[in-house]
């Protein structure tokens, strides 16, 4: 078998029939993605559109959360506080949201988790931090210029188009001495502005055992 | 559809009321037998044999089209449409993010029945090669050289300009036809007979 037609039939392997708990499947994942968007679209177009809709994630996100606990209208969705916990390996970090927990650490990236975050290998609803991949090459997209400590940073929509959920997420690309760049990626909806995204990338340090992934 | 109903029409779907299947339902669920096997089908070769990540992709190719699907059922080109979503999904930055995480450890891990019986030394090595190629890259190939799709279709469904599919599919078919020259003497040494 040498001609690379074949080996691609054999990677792609052979066509099975659709079972009908998959197709409910399908049908249920599109109609929660469906009932997400139209929340989403309700509540940002109310007249109090950007308050509620951080308390509505708040609430969505953290169904556990006491009422008192909730955002109120014109405060931030979540506190910055000095991180007290065991330091990750690949890379450091000084704050977290009040919290919150590093729910990974590996020398690729690490993940930053609110209470009662799914421990499956997503990074929906977390804050990732890492290196870009070694197919990257910077941003690739316009964004903001911020100042993020003794540098500059670039904040860019993480998806050029939303999701299926709405969502476009936040990525802030900060360049390494080394000149790869640092990655703080901030899933939409966690209630984190703009500059505390910035202040928490601040506090970000990348050490030699940091590791740049591919793909 | 009855006379007069057509106030609960909405851009070719019917108004979702919020229980019950609707029109966009029936549609989506038709759509799903019919289409889920060669999307799957498609999703394997664009994650060069990753079958769990196929599997993501379909899923949330599909979501994205039960939400869009007024536009989707408005298109043009239907075809092209769903390309454009799965190959959006293949590129999506977190999904790719995401999948950095397995990939930097420094062995892969094994992936015992990811890979169909026979494929041998020669299939292994265009499997990896083509693992290895920038998402963008592969998907150009396999729609240009598995699917026959033109350079235009091509385009649409990796939203880039003809050049670029161009020079990406030479470049990826290259490197797939090299690590497949390097794979022959392996092939040939461990059992075929001269």
């Amino acid at each position: 078998m040498n001609d690379l037609r074949d080996h691609f039939e054999e990677i792609a392997g052979p066509m099975h029939a659709v079972d009908s708990k998959q197709v409910e499947a399908d049908l249920t994942r599109g109609r929660r993605a469906l009932r997400r968007r139209r929340t989403v679209q309700a509540v940002a177009g109310s007249a109090f559109g950007v308050a509620a809709l951080a308390a509505a994630i708040a609430v969505a996100t953290s169904s556990t959360e006491a009422p008192s606990e909730r955002v109120t209208a014109g405060a931030p969705a979540v506190q910055l506080v000095a991180y007290q916990g065991e330091q990750p390996k690949g890379f450091t970090v000084d704050k977290v949201p009040d919290g919150w927990y590093i729910q990974a650490s590996e020398q690729g990236y690490l993940t930053v988790a609110p209470k009662g975050a799914g421990t499956d290998d997503s990074f929906v609803g977390k804050i990732a931090i890492m290196l870009e991949s070694k197919d990257q090459s910077g941003p690739g997209r316009e964004g903001k210029t911020v100042k993020v400590g003794d540098t500059e940073g670039l904040l860019v929509e993480s998806l050029s188009e939303p999701d299926a959920s709405g969502d476009r997420g936040s990525s802030l690309w900060i360049k390494q001495p080394s000149g790869v760049y640092l990655i703080v990626q901030v899933w939409q909806g966690l209630g984190l502005t703009e500059a505390q995204i910035v202040e928490l990338a601040a506090g970000v340090h990348v050490h030699k055992d940091a590791v740049q992934g591919v793909g | 559809m009855q006379p007069g109903r057509n106030r609960d029409r909405h851009r070719g779907v019917r108004r979702d009321s919020g229980s019950g299947a609707t029109e966009r339902d029936e549609q989506f669920h038709a759509f799903v037998v019919s289409r889920r096997p060669r999307l799957l089908h498609t999703a394997t070769l664009l994650t060069a044999g990753d079958t769990h990540l196929a599997e993501d992709l379909v899923q949330a190719a599909l979501t994205k089209l039960y939400v869009a699907w007024p536009a989707f059922k408005r298109a043009d080109n239907p075809d092209g449409y769903v390309r454009r979503v799965l190959v959006n999904a293949l590129i999506d930055e977190k999904r790719r993010i995401w999948r950095r995480r397995e990939q930097t450890m420094a062995v892969l891990p094994d992936v015992a029945g990811d890979t169909p019986s026979g494929a041998g030394p020669a299939g292994e090595a265009v499997k990896q090669a083509l693992r290895e190629l920038p998402p963008r890259m592969r998907a150009a190939v396999v729609f240009r050289y598995f699917y026959d799709l033109d350079v235009a279709a091509t385009a649409d469904a990796l939203s880039c300009s003809e050049g670029n599919v161009k020079s990406q599919t030479a470049r990826g078919l290259d490197r797939l036809r090299a690590a497949l020259h390097q794979a022959q003497p392996t092939f040939l040494s461990q059992g075929a007979t001269p």
